[in-house]
């Protein structure tokens, strides 16, 4: 009698494993079956933050020129998975093999400490100088711009700011909304430029303004929506896509130019399946899945595609004062620490 | 035996997938002899943010344990919810929707109930004021976090309260009410101590709850001019971006809430310990209801108001939001963030996944609350012993850590393979990362304090003859909690799987850490909408979960609850 509840519960217990995904293997214990034998196939797992919707029209592509590789995606905002592969390296695992979200200074780093793995894909020739990183340890797939906010219903065309600095005159006092530079990469990349070109005094001036600085891209369009605040800035990619739901937000690119956040792509040095993760990227930065990015609303890293739908076209962006140059990401780097706290001491301030 | 049994596989379960991954945290901020401590603790901003949580978690256990306990006593003790048609068949118990509808903010995620205050109440623009034609209130900052968080807080006084009533003994009520007791005395001196082990036991959760919570001080208290930060808030700020060093700093942070939480807990179990009424309880007996006469409607109408303010005006906002173009005062009504959010494949299965993990690991919790709470002793106040109390308060540790830190925690623990080749031949390859089971895992270890705690305060009021006589009788120590404890505390663990099951499906903060490619939950959707893709139809899945919430309610307690159970009579 015992036996026989034995015999029902050990099935039981595998039934429930498998349920969640845990896995028994019959037969002598093998390691992962795709490991390095060079060809191009097995599982690649992908870390991104694009768009769900960009995913699913890039997945036929995929399914089309490398129908042997099997593409898994791990969507997230970019600081989730930041954070979800930084812990997982720290535990000597990383679970993918390519990542493509939105915060350099996090590949930067990533870099600098040998996680990546340097590729120098074909498609990067053709790609503006400035959107690939001279180690070829990432390249851009695709680009944010932080823009100039404002609501339309609120603040007349020829009211709203012009520059940046703009922002912070006395007569937005107590109107103007950012997204919270410790909390999204993007928003933190546009602090870190502005104080690079204007100054640590900027902090005092924004200080100032009663800048509420809080929450994510999209929290903050939504306070400059609902009237809350009046002008702010802002991703374009989030203020396109509220206008086509008729939302009163409207962008203005700023005089001295935008601050573009590229959005890297890059292999991880630990890679469980490199030759595939390698053919994956190629095709990421084909001009056919580049097109599918434009459809999400962000510029594409190639000049000779069109951009998104009411954007200015790329050209126009890369003419802007706040370059990724050399001397930038040497100051902003190691830098970041002590702005992060500067920021959040300043800002706290009675 | 078997119970004894069961007691080694729970510690050790919860010691390997509860503790391991606080440990393993509290050892990132220890490393270089504790100087992330060190350096956390001298900094002014650490204090302010501590001081801000600490004030935040007095003052929300101090609104919300009063309110939900006079509610629970208002419906369990007086004719104030009794349907007052004497041809009802449900004559003489509360309306199951007033139940439901007091218990609606535990379904809501507290992120989205504070969207909806920032909507009605911010100083600037804020519904309310326009109404009202000027600025009259302003939500944003300190207080306003507490006021939102109070109203999402109290439901756990509620429920706990109103289990501790319904297994309480009517008879000591009226037998100090034939002894000639005002209703004043008999409530100070009789119904008073009978609430008091649960009303403690969810003060202490309400307490740890609120210095744990997130969504709603990020978004009230930073949101404010100057900013609020509060130690959850300020670990996010640690934690977003990364850095070097920044992962220590958060651990330290997370250390030193968990140190002061469980100072707290500690307070909070003393007092209620003190309190505690042992009372036996043989034949269940349906309580005398005090009626309120004249009293009933202005009391009333004040629950009335209460609901309508607390639960329907931000539900009405959620699910208006939800079919608005825009957040713009003006914008258009349209179906279409419905249509949008239905049209993904990925959202019934993220409602599947989630409505299987809020069962799962509610379910995990009550079990283990309850074997937690029998392992620290048998039934009946101070007759815990040592290791039985150290475990079950074990068991409530990961509740005290923020969400993010717990999750880092279990991704630094069980991201690696973990194989158990036996004979050669069979290999059994525990993977944890991205599967269901590691968000379960996440739910189970962070909501076991509400089974333990649940259950422990039930156990507390059984007086231990019932479980010894039993015993003399010849019953097992499983037939004994099996037929003669579980009867008595049955409400108060449905309790417990109530108020781990909602928070459960609407989980966000964890799971999107943790889930995986093909596992995504109602909450990491929902998070998904909100920050990126479109955030009006972040509360399309808010209204869907409410719904669902509602549907579980009436599973549990409804009507289709007592076809189950038949023999269950209150």
């Amino acid at each position: 009698m015992v036996l026989l509840r034995g015999a029902f519960v050990v099935p039981l217990f595998i039934l429930i494993f498998e349920l969640f995904g845990c896995r028994v293997e019959m037969g002598p214990p093998d390691r992962r079956s795709h490991e390095a034998d060079g060809s191009v196939q097995g599982e690649v797992m992908v870390y991104t933050s694009m768009y769900r919707h960009v995913i699913d029209a890039v997945k036929p592509i995929l399914r089309k020129e490398l129908p042997k590789v099997n593409v898994r995606w791990l969507r997230g905002g970019s600081e989730k998975i930041a954070t979800r592969l930084d812990a997982e390296i720290a535990a000597g695992a990383p679970q993918a093999d390519l990542i493509l979200t939105s915060d350099p200074l996090w590949y930067e780093r990533l870099g600098a400490a040998g996680h990546l793995a340097p590729y120098a894909s074909l498609r990067a020739l053709v790609m503006p100088r400035a959107l690939v990183h001279p180690t070829g340890h990432f390249v851009t797939a695709r680009i944010s711009t932080m823009v100039l906010a404002y609501n339309e219903r609120l603040v007349r065309e020829e009211d709203a700011p012009r520059r940046f600095t703009d922002l912070f005159d006395p007569r937005w006092h107590g109107k103007v909304t950012t997204p919270d530079p410790l909390g999204s990469g993007t928003t933190f990349t546009t602090l870190a430029f502005l104080v690079h070109a204007h100054g640590p005094q900027l902090l005092e001036r924004w200080k100032a303004a009663r800048t509420v600085s809080s929450g994510g891209n999209s929290s903050t369009l939504t306070r400059i929506e609902s009237g809350e605040h009046s002008v702010g800035f802002v991703l374009l990619e989030n203020i396109l896509k509220a206008r086509k739901n008729g939302s009163p937000v409207q962008f203005r690119l700023p005089e001295e130019g935008p601050v573009l956040v590229p959005g890297p792509i890059a292999i991880l040095r630990d890679a469980p399946n490199p030759a595939a993760a390698r053919a994956v990227y190629d095709l990421l930065l084909s001009p056919a899945v580049q097109r599918a990015v434009v459809d999400g609303l962000m510029h594409a890293a190639f000049d000779d595609l069109s951009p998104p739908e009411g954007a200015p076209p790329l050209k126009t962006l890369l003419d802007t004062q706040y370059q990724w140059s050399q001397p930038f990401i040497a100051e902003a780097v190691p830098k970041a620490a002590a702005l992060r706290a500067d920021f959040a001491r300043i800002m706290s301030a009675p | 035996m078997l119970l004894r049994l069961l007691f080694v596989v729970v510690s050790a379960l919860l010691c390997v997938f509860g503790l391991t991954p606080v440990v393993v945290m509290l050892a990132t901020a220890a490393r270089d002899f504790g100087a992330p401590f060190v350096h956390e603790l001298s900094d002014p901003a650490t204090r302010q943010a501590w001081l801000n949580s600490v004030l935040l978690s007095a003052a929300v256990t101090l609104i919300a344990v009063p309110v939900g306990a006079s509610l629970a006593w208002l419906l369990e003790r007086t004719d104030l919810g009794v349907r007052s048609s004497p041809f009802a068949s449900t004559a003489g118990e509360s309306s199951e929707w007033l139940v439901a509808a007091l218990t609606l903010p535990l379904a809501i995620p507290p992120y989205l109930l504070a969207m909806a205050w920032a909507l009605l109440g911010n100083g600037r623009n804020g519904l309310i004021n326009r109404w009202l034609g000027h600025a009259w209130i302003d939500l944003y900052g300190l207080d306003g976090t507490i006021i939102v968080l109070a109203t999402t807080a109290y439901p756990f006084a509620f429920v706990a309260v109103r289990a501790a009533l319904m297994r309480a003994d009517p008879s000591l009520e009226e037998a100090a009410r034939l002894a000639g007791a005002s209703t004043f005395r008999v409530v100070r001196d009789v119904t008073w101590p009978l609430m008091m082990p649960a009303a403690a036991a969810a003060a202490g959760l309400v307490f740890v709850f609120s210095m744990a919570s997130f969504g709603v001080p990020y978004l009230m208290g930073s949101g404010a001019e100057p900013p609020v930060y509060v130690m959850t808030t300020r670990i996010f700020r640690f934690t977003a971006l990364g850095g070097e060093g920044m992962l220590a700093r958060a651990a330290a942070l997370a250390g030193l809430l968990l140190v002061t939480a469980l100072i707290a807990q500690l307070l909070l179990a003393r007092l209620g310990q003190r309190h505690t009424v042992v009372q036996v309880r043989g034949k269940v007996a349906r309580p005398q209801r005090i009626a309120l006469g004249h009293w009933r409607r202005p009391l009333r109408f004040a629950v009335a108001a209460f609901i309508g303010i607390i639960v329907v005006v931000p539900v009405v906002v959620i699910a208006a939001t939800s079919f608005q173009s825009t957040f713009a005062p003006d914008a258009r009504w349209t179906p279409m963030h419905w249509q949008n959010v239905w049209s993904r494949d990925e959202t019934l299965r993220a409602f599947g996944h989630s409505v299987i993990l809020a069962v799962a690991a509610a379910g995990i919790v009550s079990v283990f609350g309850l074997l937690f709470a029998r392992m620290a002793g048998p039934p009946g106040p101070r007759r815990t012993s040592f290791i039985g109390r150290a475990f079950s308060s074990l068991a409530t540790l990961p509740h005290a850590v923020p969400g993010t830190v717990l999750a880092i925690g279990l991704i630094l623990t069980f991201t690696k393979e973990f194989r158990l080749i036996i004979f050669e031949r069979i290999t059994f390859v525990l993977f944890l990362p991205g599967t269901l089971a590691l968000l379960c895992i996440a739910y189970a270890a962070k909501y076991l304090a509400f089974g333990v705690r649940g259950a422990r305060a039930a156990m507390d009021q059984v007086d231990a003859s019932l479980e010894e006589s039993a015993r003399l009788s010849g019953a097992s120590t499983t037939g004994a909690l099996r037929d003669i404890v579980w009867p008595l505390i049955s409400p108060a663990v449905r309790a417990s799987f109530v108020v781990v099951a909602l928070p459960c499906l609407s989980e966000l903060t964890m799971s999107v850490l943790l889930f995986g490619a093909q596992t995504e939950t109602a909450g990491t959707l929902l998070f998904e909408l909100q920050s990126y893709a479109d955030p009006p139809a972040a509360s399309v899945v808010a209204v869907v979960l409410m719904l669902i919430a509602l549907m579980l309610h009436a599973l549990i307690h409804g009507a289709v609850g007592r076809l189950f159970a038949p023999s269950e009579d209150r």
